[in-house]
């Protein structure tokens, strides 16, 4: 069974993109990398550094497989699997009552904390990603790429959104209580 | 021709989805420029909880004025430091007045500069020339390094906030800062943090 083109392509597009973005995150922000991941505090603190540059690595092979096609199922499975295993770390640190840590998103100049939407929000990308698979006919008509690369890029730019939009919840929140 | 309308309509949802999250950045920008602010002490001369300095000054109705010194029974003092030079201050000036006003200080605007510059100031934003003092010497006592500079002196001529102001939000965290008893907006931020790490 192979998915339609446009929706594989709308898919790779926001995956790479995403990834694309988080990696490119974590290299500006290289020298705070290894503290946030060791915030997380689910490794010994002598791999924080090894693990977080693992993580850039994973997520530019992902990058990679993504916009080529090359290996799509395995980066496809990588990606799914660094999605639930952020999700689950952040899932275990907010069982821990550690919601005040940065979840090393880097996607805006504010620290991003912690919170369940972010949890979501990794799980619905997760799924996003799923029918890629089940195995893609890489031949696609004009009218599937221009369907596919119009729907990534949205589905992209509505991920950024989302994150935007959770910042903000907080933030709000934070203002009403200083006012209250 | 489907490709076209296709092509079209993509294009028009990208750009709704992107302006959509611009403003959601917008809204986010003005959530960090709402955050507290406050005067900024520069942390020179005679701090805030110390003595304010003593000194009488000519004011321009050639009237004398105290600074500093126990006032029992007195309001809170407010020297705000201006000059004629300084264009932010004469944007302030009107926001100084009304702010006194409500809260009901004893103003006293002291400058550093030609003495008819002064008087065409004060004329202009109508200020009582007995509440304005030229008088470089107080400036120099609190060693004002920027304009506009404003200080709180409380009954007991103790200096219960400093700090250099900007704003009517600025002037406002003066008063904060006296009722909560911090001495500045570093103060008040550092306990934030610490607060929250």
């Amino acid at each position: 069974m192979t998915v339609d083109p446009a929706i594989a392509l709308a898919a790779r597009l926001l995956g790479a993109s995403v990834f694309a973005a988080a990696a490119a995150g974590k290299i500006r922000h290289r020298h705070e990398l290894a503290g946030v991941v060791a915030n997380y505090r689910l490794l010994p603190q002598r791999l924080a550094t090894p693990a977080a540059w693992t993580i850039v690595g994973l997520e530019c092979l992902t990058v990679l497989s993504l916009v080529t096609g090359l290996r799509l199922t395995a980066g496809t499975a990588l990606a799914i699997a660094l999605l639930i295993g952020f999700a689950l770390a952040m899932a275990i640190n907010l069982a821990r009552g550690r919601r005040e840590i940065d979840c090393g998103c880097f996607q805006s100049g504010l620290r991003q904390r912690l919170s369940r939407a972010l949890v979501a929000r990794n799980l619905l990308l997760a799924i996003c990603l799923t029918p890629l698979l089940a195995g893609v006919r890489m031949s696609a008509a004009p009218l599937q790429w221009i369907d596919g690369l119009g729907a990534g890029l949205c589905a992209y730019a509505l991920y950024q959104l989302f994150g935007e939009l959770v910042s903000l919840h907080r933030r709000s929140a934070e203002l009403r209580r200083r006012f209250a | 021709m489907l490709l076209a309308s296709q092509v079209m309509l993509w294009i028009a949802v990208i750009a709704l989805a992107l302006a959509v999250l611009a403003l959601a950045r917008q809204v986010g920008v003005l959530h960090e420029r709402i955050a507290p602010v406050g005067a900024l002490a520069l942390g020179r001369g005679p701090q805030t909880g110390e003595a304010a300095p003593q000194l009488t000054v000519r004011t321009l109705a050639d009237t004398s004025a105290e600074i500093g010194g126990a006032a029992p029974g007195g309001a809170l003092r407010l020297l705000f430091f201006v000059s004629p030079t300084c264009p932010i201050c004469k944007s302030l000036l009107p926001t100084v007045k009304s702010f006194a006003d409500s809260e009901a200080l004893d103003l006293l605007l002291i400058g550093d500069g030609e003495l008819d510059q002064q008087r065409q100031m004060a004329q202009r934003h109508a200020l009582p020339l007995e509440r304005f003092a030229n008088a470089p010497e107080a400036g120099r006592a609190f060693q004002v390094a920027k304009l506009p500079y404003a200080v709180l002196v409380n009954e007991a001529g103790i200096i219960a906030a400093q700090g250099l102001v900007n704003s009517r939000e600025h002037l406002e965290s003066l008063m904060s800062a006296h009722e909560l008893g911090l001495r500045s907006v570093q103060e008040y931020l550092a306990g934030r943090v610490s607060r929250s790490a």
